[in-house]
């Protein structure tokens, strides 16, 4: 539906005017940003490969091109089932990143409660998530891109099978924060193979690599608020009101200092998809 | 009062009448000599009995006065006034024709609008547009545009340029009644609020009652924007057209039996490429309007109207994307005059708004609407010279389609699916008089009983605790609430009932001929919500019947005005302020889903609204310079509490100001014929600018998604916004005695070419890797042409 407004923002923008100005933000302290990912990534040869990677920052201001990482968390995720607690160590790259050391043999099971505990600032904050299950993708295909209004575009036929007797959400990952979420809630028929046509604006290369992860509602309403508030269409004439996008992370020593971001747990299924220029399909 | 003196006073009254002079009633039709079309408005006086009446919307008019010998003037602006003699003995109906001006060879009088006041009646808070003034109006693109002229009174604003619709004293877009020959539209705008759907040349007359609203109009709590389409011309066929940038008009009308039965025919459709690029054969975009009009005369008492009118936009992007939307109704009135005392109405109208979209690349064809079926009953009485009671019922039966899912493709996976569909019925009695109790105080009061019965469907969804929206106190964010379990009720049956007490009161006091004070109350109840959390409504916004999760909303708006007429009538000038407060007014959850939602409950929270202003205008009526100035100064605010301690609600419960909120608004309109051929017409606007969420920080909560984070709902704003506008008429022969008459419009739309912001978006830029604001101006400075013909 966001692809409506898109479009009819072209049909004003056609003969409206847009250029970039200065302007005077109001000012806010900033937050603790946690992006916190467990993924069981499915692997050619059948068997899944359990990742998890938190990230951690602080909030700048709007202009600001300056990146503030944070270091010196201490970020834990236990298994409430065994309690068995994994610590999630700093790597050396200084840009806030997190990772399970593979000798901790973190294995990513369905129903089962992870918490994720990061301890900052003699703050704790927590989330608890179970894994979401995700379906292959069953094609990829890059076809031609008929439309006029944009040669440069690329479009590519998706197909996947919902999985049957259960409602369904996933997350389609195309990179570069290029994320797009599908609920088959409502309007889908269940287990049915589903066909999409995504287009794309611009290539980083020639692999094309397309992630589907399992989802939750909750997680889809986040996404759709990300897109909503980071995209094209934020704050325009058919925007809707803009607000703060809360996450499902809390503090637990004082419940109104929120930090931003999410705690996911997917499973993922991934293809890639070899790109040729529009004019030799 | 013992029983003996009520007899005495009774007995008094009854024997002391035939000492005066016996009363007789004077009434009949005014219409235009050339077209024999019907004129509104008209004032009617008995210059003897410093008394007089107008003309009502059929141009019907009745007054009560003495019998023996009268002078009876009648008058309109834009013609020339018409005085007889007559002797009164018995009730007569006089019909009278009255010449336009324009058509003699004197100085041409153009007739100036917002007319000047009606100085006795208590009507306050109501703008009269004449079609002329619309026309002179300098407009985008020369796309005459009546919503957008509205904009240049007082207390009128809208949500920006290409916004849709317009807001009145602080109310919403879903809260103008809009009245085209008395059938409701869903929908005033092409485009997205670009243009208007109104053809000018089909409209006759116009009327915005802001506050005071007559009890005979119900439904919506803000505004009534009454306007009537001409009903033909029943002596001689005419043409009548334009060609323009964006589109073109064309409009016949004439009799079909002479003197009996007219019909008038307009079509304006805008080019099919519109704003598309021309070379791209298979994507369109354009809009039309159709109006038909047939008046049939049965004879002296009894006429007979049928209206319609069909408007779409269409959008179509090579096959991927199709998109239709429209209003259309039909309408079919009849009008009975019972005696020379007793006017009726009788109307039947069905009006519909639908929305479509096909999205190829998803595989679906989406249909969603609003449709009612409408019986209104409309009698006037002049009961006696210092009465006239109206009364009357309006039945409305609704049908709310919340959208309908279809496959498009044989591959589709979408799964054909009816959003559970809504049914009402909405009732309106009223009564209202206009009685002078003293020579200088004038009162109408009215009294409207308004009820909505919500009807049974399928899927009613139960909630835990009945609530629909539930508050998720560990995240701090409301959530939709899970439904515990569904019932269906037939449709026979009343699932949830409102009744409503709405009075409406109005004074006028006369310190003399031209100097009046005037207050007002108004109550308004509006059963019928539009699910909109866009800054400006959309297209496939949806409509919402009051039920057990969504209350009525419900306004009081008290106004209290000075007017003065100087000169002669040649300048007007008034001054009003009004206190409105709203109860049960929507609004939505942060990221609420509002589109295909089949439980829209589930993402509404409940709040309440005040406006208060004061609002100037001062108009200068009459000579070769004409034109008005009008300031507003305005607050409108909204608050959305908790429904607990612990909730929050919406910016922490604290009240904020609405999306439309204006500080200061102002606006110059002028026009100045500079000879016969000749005539500049300019306007001016200043708006502060409007509020607006803006960020303070970034953050990146998923990798390469960086998101803003907003700070409260409409804390900053935009830069003021200012824009002077300029235009040129020029009618080649204005005398010639030919039939083929020509006009050319050239006009110059934002000449300083000021980029106003429509809104202010942010994001991150993937070709410098920053941060950016990014402003959108929709109009520079855009000059046209356009080319109006009349035959």
């Amino acid at each position: 539906m966001k692809k409506i407004f898109l479009l009819i923002l072209i049909a004003i923008s056609s003969f409206g005017c847009e250029d970039v100005i200065d302007i005077d933000l109001p000012s806010a302290p900033p937050r603790l940003v946690i992006n916190a990912s467990l993924e069981r990534n499915f692997q050619s040869d059948g068997s899944f490969k359990d990742i998890a990677i938190v990230r951690l920052s602080l909030s700048t201001p709007f202009f600001s091109t300056e990146k503030k990482y944070v270091e010196d968390a201490i970020v834990t995720i236990t298994n409430l089932n065994t309690n068995q607690v994994f610590t999630i160590e700093n790597t050396p790259f200084n840009t806030g990143t997190y990772q399970n050391q593979s000798k901790d043999l973190l294995v990513i099971e369905p129903d089962t409660n992870y918490k994720l505990t990061v301890i900052h600032n003699n703050t704790t904050y927590e989330s608890i998530e179970q894994l979401n299950v995700s379906t292959p993708i069953d094609e990829a295909t890059q076809i031609k891109n008929t439309n006029n209004f944009d040669e440069d575009e690329f479009a590519i036929e998706i197909k996947y099978t919902d999985i049957p007797n259960m409602t369904n959400f996933y997350v389609f990952d195309f990179g570069w924060g290029n994320l797009q979420s599908i609920n088959h809630e409502d309007f889908f028929e269940d287990g049915k193979q589903t066909p999409t046509t995504q287009f794309f604006e611009e290539t980083r290369g020639d692999v094309f690599r397309i992630r589907l992860l399992g989802s939750d509602k909750r997680f889809n309403n986040y996404i759709n608020a990300l897109v909503q508030l980071s995209g094209e269409t934020s704050n325009g004439p058919f925007s809707t009101v803009p607000f703060k996008a809360k996450g499902n992370i809390i503090n637990t020593n004082n419940p109104e200092d929120f930090p931003f971001g999410y705690f996911h747990v997917n499973e993922v299924y991934a293809i890639d998809v070899n790109l040729v220029p529009n004019s030799e399909l | 009062m013992p029983l003996k003196s009520i007899a005495l006073s009774l007995f008094f009254i009854i024997v002391s009448t035939p000492f005066f002079a016996q009363k007789i009633t004077l009434s009949g039709t005014i219409s235009d000599a050339e077209s024999n079309e019907a004129l509104i408005g008209v004032s009617i006086l008995i210059s003897d009995l410093d008394k007089g009446t107008i003309t009502n919307e059929y141009g019907f008019y009745s007054i009560t006065i003495p019998e023996g010998i009268h002078e009876i003037n009648y008058s309109y602006i834009g013609y020339e006034s018409n005085t007889i003699q007559l002797n009164l003995k018995a009730d007569k109906n006089v019909n009278i024709t009255l010449n336009k001006s324009t058509q003699t060879l004197k100085e041409v009088i153009v007739e100036s609008t917002p007319k000047q006041f009606k100085i006795e009646a208590p009507e306050m808070s109501v703008n009269k547009l004449s079609i002329k003034t619309i026309k002179d109006l300098p407009a985008v693109l020369g796309e005459v545009d009546i919503i957008k002229s509205l904009i240049q009174l007082p207390g009128v604003t809208t949500a920006g340029e290409g916004a849709a619709g317009f807001n009145v004293r602080g109310g919403s877009v879903d809260q103008n009644l809009i009245l085209l020959d008395e059938a409701t539209l869903f929908s005033s705008s092409h485009l997205f609020g670009l243009f208007s759907i109104f053809n000018p040349d089909a409209i006759k007359d116009l009327k915005l009652y802001k506050g005071g609203i007559p009890s005979r109009f119900g439904g919506r709590i803000a505004s009534v924007l009454d306007i009537y389409q001409k009903e033909g011309n029943n002596k001689k066929f005419h043409v009548k057209g334009g060609i323009g940038l964006v589109s073109s008009r064309l409009l016949l009308e004439g009799p079909i039996a002479k003197e009996k039965t007219s019909f008038i025919l307009g079509g304006r459709s805008s080019y099919v490429h519109l704003f598309l690029p021309i070379f791209d054969i298979n994507s369109k975009a354009l809009f039309y309007d159709l109006n038909l009009k047939l008046k049939h005369i049965l004879d002296d008492t009894n006429k007979l109207y049928l209206s319609t009118y069909l408007g779409n936009d269409i959008f179509e992007l090579d096959g991927q994307f199709f998109n239709q939307y429209g209003n259309r109704f039909i309408n079919l009135r009849w009008n009975h005059t019972f005696n020379n005392n007793l006017f009726s109405n009788a109307s039947v109208i069905y009006t519909k708004y639908n929305y479509q979209l096909d999205l190829d690349f998803i595989g679906f064809t989406w249909n969603s609407g609003i449709s009612n079926l409408n019986f209104k009953y409309d009698l006037v009485n002049y009961l006696k010279d210092n009465i006239t009671i109206r009364y009357g019922t309006n039945q409305l039966y609704y049908n709310f389609n919340p959208g309908k899912i279809a496959p498009n493709r044989d591959d589709s996976a979408i799964r054909e699916e009816q959003l559970t569909k809504k049914f009402a019925i909405e009732s309106g009695y009223y009564t209202e008089a206009e009685i002078d109790l003293t020579d200088k105080l004038t009162m109408n009061a009215g009294l409207r009983l308004s009820t909505f019965f919500r009807l049974g469907q399928k899927n009613i969804f139960q909630y835990a605790n009945d609530q629909a929206v539930v508050y998720n106190e560990n995240l701090g964010i409301y959530e939709e609430a899970v439904e515990i379990g569904f019932t269906s009720v037939s449709r026979k049956k009343i699932t949830k009932s409102f009744i409503n007490l709405e009075p409406r009161l109005s004074f006028s006091y006369s310190l003399n001929k031209n100097t009046a004070f005037k207050t007002s109350y108004q109550r308004t109840a509006q059963y019928i919500h539009l699910i909109s959390n866009t800054t400006s409504p959309t297209p496939l916004d949806i409509w919402e019947p009051s039920g057990q999760f969504v209350k009525p909303q419900l306004s009081n708006q008290y106004a209290i005005g000075y007017f003065q007429n100087l000169h002669e009538n040649t300048y007007s000038f008034s001054l009003e302020t009004y206190y409105k407060d709203i109860k049960n007014r929507i609004n939505y959850i942060d990221g609420a889903n509002i589109i295909a939602n089949k439980a829209i409950e589930r993402v509404l929270l409940n709040g309440i609204g005040r406006s208060y202003g004061l609002e100037l205008l001062f108009q200068k009526n009459e000579g070769r310079f004409k034109g008005w100035f009008s300031y507003t100064l305005s607050r409108t605010e909204q608050q959305i509490k908790g429904r607990t301690p612990i909730e929050p609600g919406i910016n922490n419960g604290k009240w904020f100001v609405n999306n439309f909120d204006k500080t200061h608004d102002l606006s110059l309109t002028t026009t100045y014929n500079l000879s016969k051929k000749f005539k500049v017409n300019a306007a001016f606007n200043f708006q502060t600018g409007l509020p607006v969420t803006f960020p303070s920080n970034q953050f990146e909560p998923l990798d390469g998604i960086i998101v803003p984070e907003f700070e409260e709902r409409n804390s900053s704003r935009l830069p003021n916004y200012h824009r002077l506008d300029l235009s040129l008429n020029y009618t080649p022969k204005p005398t010639s005695p030919k039939r083929w008459k020509s006009e050319w419009v050239l006009s110059v739309y934002n000449l300083y070419n000021r980029k106003n912001a429509t809104n202010i978006s942010f994001g991150f830029n993937n070709e410098t890797f920053r941060n950016e604001a990014t402003r959108l101006a929709i109009f520079g400075v855009v000059p046209s042409i356009t080319y109006n013909f009349n035959f």
